[in-house]
């Protein structure tokens, strides 16, 4: 009598109407059914996680015996790593070293032949030069060589600080210029 | 009867006990058991998922470390050395400037150099350390302009600070550098540099080399040897 009574299971669901008996069956199927999926799911991950574990192990072992024949040429990359420490730093000293020479050359090689470098100093990207000639001439030409040398990019700031007209036709002259970019 | 009822009704509530404890077990284990299995499988896999990359730069550092060529690693490093010294090798900057003065035939004067401990390690090795000295000179300008020349592309390498010439006296102020060895050695799955992306580099180092007359003092030699010639300056 009891196995045959309807029970309203889900009364706000229309003909949603269970017997005990498929009730129990019910809760007998869903019971077996999250056993199984547990033992099921541990079983698995289990077998997953001995796989992983065994690979973890020899990834480690290997690691060990690489690192070690790695050590084992400590020396070598000492020195492989001080060679391109000291590449590294003699590239980029390379690149700046021969500039300041290279600068020198290039005013020297501006000169009229008549007009002489009594003093030329150049320090912190800053030239400064005095120059004599007894040719007014040579040395209009001396600063135009020098201000188109300076339009092509490697001076600026080209200031004439000074024309003097000494005893015997002498000129002298004092040039400043700064050097584009830092050393 | 009472009883008989309360009998029956315990018996048929039997029959929901068993599979409502599985499920309850279910609930309880579910966290207790299969979660913590689930996050130690993905630590597990994390681990295995970094090492594999790991154990792959290990083997690549060793290959790399294994193929270089002993010899051709102490001719570089030997070439490196004579243009950055490892340590504050002032005999060797003097020698070079003995030699340059002789080949453009100026005159050396005096210079100055504040050397500082010769044994002291630098705290930081990242930008190389060096070290300022000022010398003078006299010569005639095209003599002097090809000193100049040859010091900047002489080694060890320097770089020209200041140029001063007043008519046939120049006086130049450089920076000597210097650049120990790595004190130590970063972890040991670090990759090494790619040394091919240096090769103009170390051709022009070799150009350089090849310029200086006189063999220069190498990174091994005593420095007491350096000494052992006539003083270079008067």
């Amino acid at each position: 009598m009891n196995e045959k009574r309807q029970i309203n299971f889900l009364s706000g669901v229309k003909g949603a109407r269970f017997t005990e008996r498929q009730l129990r069956s019910l809760l007998i199927w869903v019971s077996f059914l999250t056993s199984f999926i547990l033992i099921a799911v541990s079983v698995v991950l289990f077998i997953v996680g001995r796989i992983y574990q065994e690979q973890t192990v020899t990834l480690a072992q290997n690691m060990k015996v690489v690192e070690e024949e790695i050590e084992s040429m400590r020396e070598a990359e000492i020195l492989y790593r001080g060679i391109t420490d000291k590449l590294q730093v003699s590239e980029k000293l390379l690149k700046i070293g021969s500039f300041p020479v290279l600068l020198f050359e290039e005013f020297v090689s501006l000169l009229p032949e008549d007009v002489v470098v009594s003093e030329y100093h150049f320090s912190r990207n800053k030239l400064t030069a005095t120059l004599s000639t007894e040719s007014l001439f040579g040395l209009e030409k001396f600063l135009q060589d020098l201000a188109m040398y300076g339009k092509k990019g490697n001076l600026t700031n080209i200031v004439v600080s000074s024309v003097n007209q000494k005893q015997g036709g002498q000129y002298e002259t004092s040039v400043e210029a700064d050097l584009i970019g830092a050393l | 009867m009472i009883e008989n009822l309360t009998h029956q009704y315990l018996k048929y509530r039997k029959t929901f006990v068993i599979p409502a404890v599985t499920l309850l077990l279910f609930v309880i284990l579910f966290p207790l058991v299969t979660i913590p299995q689930i996050q130690s499988l993905a630590r597990v896999q994390g681990e295995l998922s970094d090492g594999k990359p790991r154990l792959i730069r290990l083997e690549m550092k060793r290959s790399k470390l294994s193929s270089v060529d002993e010899d051709l690693l102490k001719s570089n490093f030997a070439l490196t050395a004579q243009a950055l010294p490892s340590q504050k090798d002032i005999g060797a900057i003097l020698v070079t400037l003995d030699l340059l003065a002789q080949q453009h035939g100026v005159l050396l004067g005096n210079f100055s150099a504040s050397v500082g401990k010769l044994d002291e390690t630098p705290v930081s090795i990242a930008p190389a350390p060096s070290l300022q000295m000022t010398i003078s000179a006299k010569g005639e300008r095209g003599n002097i302009e090809s000193f100049l020349k040859g010091m900047s592309e002489a080694l060890p390498l320097v770089t020209i600070e200041t140029i001063e010439i007043k008519n046939k006296d120049i006086t130049v102020s450089f920076l000597f550098y210097y650049k120990p060895l790595p004190p130590t050695l970063p972890p040991v799955d670090s990759p090494l540099p790619d040394f091919s992306q240096f090769q103009p580099t170390l051709a022009s180092l070799s150009a350089r080399r090849s310029q200086v007359v006189l063999p220069l003092p190498g990174e091994n030699e005593a420095p007491s040897q350096l000494f052992e010639r006539a003083n270079p300056f008067f």
